[in-house]
Parts: C-alpha cells; structure tokens; sequence
C-alpha cells in the first residue's frame, strides 16, 4: 500500500482544476450581487429608513448568527416548497418545473444573501468614512444626493472598501466548498467524486487543496495590483 | 439684495441662534466676528441649508425659503444661487484640482467638459493656482492652495452669495495673506460676500459691514470702521479688547 498515490493525483488533478470556472463563477457572481445587496442594506442603515432598518438589522444578525450551510439547506428546500406550495395551492408559477431549476440558482442565491449581509457593514463604514465635509461640500456647490453618491462618495468608498472585499471574495472562493448540497459539481465536489471511485481520498483532497491555494493565491495579488492603481489620487493613506 | 429674518436655531434644548436679521445689498462685503460658540459659522451654514434652521426666512435673488415649510427643490435652488467656502477646504479627494472646479459645472449646470475646462482653467488662474498643480490631486496640494482651489470651484458657479466660513484659520501662518489675497481680489468682482472672520484687519480693510454676534445673536452691526475702531456696545468693546490683547501680546 502507498501513502500518496502519485500516478492517481497527477492523473486527477487536471479533472478538478476543470471546475475551477464553476468555482470561480459562482463565487464572482454571488459576491458582485452581494456587493448590491449590502449597498443597498448600506443605505438603508445611513439614512435610517423607518422599518426597513429594523428589518436590514434582522437580516443581518440572522446570516451572522447561523451557519452559511444552514443557510443554504434552507434555500434549496425552502424555494421548491415555495414555488410548489403555490402552485397546487394558487396555480401561480405554474410555467416553473421545480425539478428543473439548475442546483446553481439555490446556490447563487444562498451565497448572495450570506456575503450581501456581511458586506453590508462593510460598505456602511466606507461610505461613512468617505466624511461629511466633502458631502456639504457637493450640496454646497448643488448636487443632488444621487449626484454626490455617483461622483464622490462612491468612488472613494470604493477605495476604502477595497481591501475587505479583497478578502471577502477569498473568503467567498473557499466559501462555496459547501455547494455539493445542492448538486453543484465544484472543485470539491469534483474531487469526492474522483476520490470515490478509488477510494482514494487523500490525493484528491490534496489536489482541491492546492486549486483553493493557488486562486485564492492569484486574486490576492490582483487585488493588490487594483489597490494600487486605484490609490494613485491618495497619496496620504497607503 | 440678500434678506435674512428671524433665522432660530436650536440643538436639543440650547439655543444656537435667537432670531438673527441680516439683509445684506448686492455686491456689499459683509464680515461677521464674534467669540467662538457664538454661532456665527451656525448661522452662515443655516444660510444655505447646510443646516436647516427651526424659524426664518431666507431670500436671495428670487428665491425664497421659509424655515420647515421649503421643499427638497427649492432649497437645492437656494443651493445653487451661493456657494461655501469652508475652513477645512473639503474639497473632493478623489478629483484633481480642476475636476474639483470642474465637476459641479459638468453635472450641475450640464456644461460639456470643455466649456466647463475653460471656465475652471479661467477660475484657477484667477486664484493664482500654478499650471503645472492643474492636475495634482488635494493629498499633494497645500492647504493654502487647497483653499484657492475651494474658492475657485465656488466662484465657478457664479453665485450671487458667497458664504466663507473662516476660510484662513486652517492654515498655516505663512499661507494666510496668498488666501486672503484672493479674497481681496473675488470681493472687487462686486459679488457678495458673508465672511465669518478672525482676521480683523482684513474685515476693517475689506468689509462694508461689520457684525459682532454673541451668544446666538447679533449684537451690533454697522460700518466695518465704525463697528471695529468705534464700538458701541460693551460687549463689542470687550471682545476686541481681547483680540487686541492677543495681538499685542506678539508684537
């Protein structure tokens, strides 16, 4: 018996590095809806909107208050049971095969809401750190809420808000491990796969490792890289 | 003509201001002094609705707000009829010196960008901002070149009012005369101007009016000379003989 079958992990490594993209795509794509969602959660909290605040708050200290795989339990079986429910019981969404929908809808769903509620804060704190000064600035010249928000408070939030996001999407990357319960075949999932047609674990493990590292490796320097380009206007804060 | 009445501003239970009445002619300087917390920047900052205040009324040029009544519109109105100059420049940190002019000329007025570069290229020269600093952002600029730069994003509006809230008190000593320079210079173009001032000798040279304010209200207003060499109140009496005693005190 062999500790680490090498000819197996040469072999299955280029098959898991294949779902990269799905990987990639999910985490992209639930963390720029996030991104969305957390600004508008953002804006709700500055400008304390009646109700949706209260609303914005519960929201939050639920997803930080419960496992993301919890979480992604409950979208998976609670959108079906919705559309179905309604269905038999209102003969609305009927055009809808509940049997159908992709795995990755659910999973899209769940990851968007998980990091929009951590993002939120993010944002919250960017845009608030961007100053008030500036602010009666653009109303003092005549700009309009949305005016100042497009030209100057969000671009440089965006700057301020930069590093966390950085780390938010490595978080999100590894984050997405977990998409096998809605039948998403991701890196991970890949590998269980491969791993169970041998049983041969370790070497495929090893080899969704290393496909984790070396991305999550390759955004962190792309984030630095966009860091610096965008910070040329301030020299003061590095 | 700029007619201020009965402007009341409270904050929790203090009173701020207690009915401030100020009308000021077209083209005239007007420099309000005062100790500090005697709401004198309050009352500048209600006069655009930086601050709204609890009473008063505040007309310029056609405009015309009624303090709790005015909606969104009309005091986005009022907003673009003057224009501030604050102590601590503010200007935008993620624009260059003629974006910043720039900007409120392109998304306000709806100028296209090179009518709005002519015009803010025309305003920097005026405050003697040198060419080669047109591009540089605020975090590499001085605060005295910070300064003209925020008075030249306000002159670009054209405004008939413009409200400087102590634009010389953030600097540094050497940095005060270039701003005040420019001040001199804007005051000449016949726009009107509400200065909130420490610099007393600048408000005796360059003011037609001088306001003492305490304590949320104005206690006496006149011409510069008079109010300054003059005074008639005790109180006016007593804060310049405190400003005075300062001075004295360095030279």
């Amino acid at each position: 018996m062999k500790l680490f079958d090498f000819a197996f992990f040469i072999e299955s490594f280029p098959k898991i590095l294949a779902k990269l993209p799905v990987t990639l795509l999910i985490s992209v794509a639930a963390f720029a809806a996030a991104v969305i969602i957390g600004f508008i959660v953002a804006l709700i909290k500055i400008y304390r909107v009646p109700v949706l605040q209260r609303l914005a708050d519960l929201y939050i200290s639920f997803i930080r208050g419960t496992p993301v795989l919890v979480q992604l339990y409950i979208i998976c079986y609670g959108i079906p049971k919705i559309i179905y429910y309604e269905q038999v019981n209102f003969n609305r969404f009927t055009m809808v095969d509940v049997n159908l929908i992709p795995g990755v809808i659910y999973v899209l769903v769940a990851y968007s809401v998980n990091i929009g509620a951590y993002q939120a804060e993010t944002i919250r704190s960017a845009i608030e750190a961007v100053g008030r000064g500036q602010v009666e600035a653009a109303s003092s010249v005549g700009m309009t809420t949305a005016q100042t928000m497009t030209h100057v408070v969000i671009p440089q939030a965006f700057v301020i808000a930069l590093p966390n996001f950085g780390n938010a999407l490595i978080s999100a990357i590894k984050d997405t491990s977990l998409v096998f319960v809605a039948g998403v075949i991701d890196i991970l999932a890949e590998a269980r796969i491969l791993g169970a047609r041998v049983f041969n674990y370790l070497e495929v493990y090893i080899g969704a490792a290393l496909v984790y590292w070396i991305i999550c490796i390759v955004v962190e320097v792309l984030i630095k890289k966009l860091e610096e380009h965008i910070r040329r206007y301030d020299r003061s804060i590095v | 003509m700029i007619k201020i009445k009965n402007i009341r501003k409270k904050y929790d239970s203090t009173e701020i201001l207690k009915g401030i009445d100020l009308n000021v002619e077209d083209g005239k300087v007007v420099a309000i002094i005062g100790p500090s917390g005697s709401g004198k920047t309050t009352f500048l900052r209600c006069i655009n609705h930086l601050e709204s205040p609890d009473e008063g009324v505040i007309s310029i040029g056609g405009s015309r707000i009624i303090a709790g009544t005015s909606q969104k519109k009309d005091i986005l109105d009022l907003q673009r009829k003057t224009a501030f100059v604050f102590q601590n420049y503010n200007l935008f940190r993620n624009k260059t010196a003629i974006e910043n002019v720039m900007l409120a000329l392109t998304v306000v007025k709806k100028y296209s960008k090179k009518k709005a570069r002519e015009i803010a290229e025309e305003m920097l020269d005026k405050v003697s901002l040198p060419r080669e600093r047109f591009e540089y952002y605020p975090s590499s600029l001085s605060g005295g070149q910070q300064q003209r730069i925020a008075i030249a994003r306000a002159l670009a509006l054209n405004p008939e009012l413009m409200l400087l809230d102590e634009p010389t008190s953030a600097l540094d000593p050497e940095l005060v005369d270039g701003v005040l320079d420019v001040i001199r210079a804007v005051a000449k173009e016949g726009i009107t101007l509400i200065v909130v001032t420490h610099e007393l000798s600048f408000a005796a040279e360059v003011a037609d009016e001088v306001v003492f304010m305490d304590q949320g209200e104005i206690v006496e207003k006149g011409k510069a000379l008079e109010v300054l060499r003059r005074p008639r109140e005790l109180r006016t009496k007593a804060f310049l003989r405190s400003i005075q005693r300062e001075y004295s005190k360095i030279s």
